[in-house]
């Protein structure tokens, strides 16, 4: 499942893929996989990522 | 009743870890054994051709692997291939190097040491051409792939 809210806060955050992806430590493949849903990060990428986009797990990977 | 089943992430990942450990292991004593048996024992292509293709398919299998996942091989561009085949032919011309030495020294000590000098110089010319050509093509596929990966991502992207 594509994971759009990572995605929009991504954009919201004014940041490309590449920009996150070097702000967290991994390729921006990885970023694109994980948003595209073909991808599922580990916890301590979750909360790397959230910290970069100043997001809670919550808000990021939670579905309801 | 359907049971919820639920892969243990630590087992699995300590497997990889293990399986990939062995593979090292794997692929150096392999590495160990050609080379001990080729210019220490002075043996035969014939008793360890076996060792050298597994150690060769193997490679190549890691490789093809690598670029159709679209993992980058390389993180130094354009400098691998001349990297990579410049310690390769020093490893190659010193064995050989070696291994000549042991066999002809006393052709060498009769006749001067111009000729060994001229079968090195020309044992790393081969070795580093050979080398680069394999590695400039490795080096090419994997920089066209990274490169179909990054447009795919910039379209996703839009």
């Amino acid at each position: 499942m594509k994971n759009t809210k990572m995605k929009a806060a991504r954009v919201q955050k004014g940041l490309n893929q590449i920009k996150l992806a070097s702000k967290v430590g991994v390729t921006r493949q990885t970023i694109g996989l994980i948003e595209s849903g073909e991808y599922n990060p580990t916890l301590k990428l979750c909360i790397a990522i959230c910290k970069a986009l100043d997001k809670t797990l919550n808000d990021l990977f939670w579905e309801d | 009743m359907k049971k919820h089943t639920v892969i243990d992430e630590r087992i699995l990942t300590q497997q990889r870890k293990i399986n990939s450990e062995a593979l090292v292991v794997l692929m150096t004593l392999l590495g160990v054994a050609v080379l001990i048996q080729s210019a220490l024992l002075n043996r035969p292509f014939h008793e360890y051709w076996i060792e050298l293709a597994t150690f060769l398919i193997t490679s190549t299998y890691l490789i093809v692997r690598y670029l159709i996942v679209g993992l980058n091989i390389s993180t130094n561009g354009q400098h691998m291939p001349l990297l990579v085949s410049t310690v390769v032919a020093l490893i190659v011309t010193i064995l050989n190097g070696f291994t000549n030495y042991t066999r002809y020294n006393n052709f060498y000590l009769k006749d001067g040491l111009g000729i060994f000098v001229a079968v090195l110089a020309i044992t790393f010319l081969s070795a580093f051409l050979l080398t680069y050509v394999v590695a400039t093509i490795v080096n090419q596929l994997n920089q066209h792939r990274q490169a179909a990966i990054n447009k795919k991502m910039d379209e996703i992207e839009k």
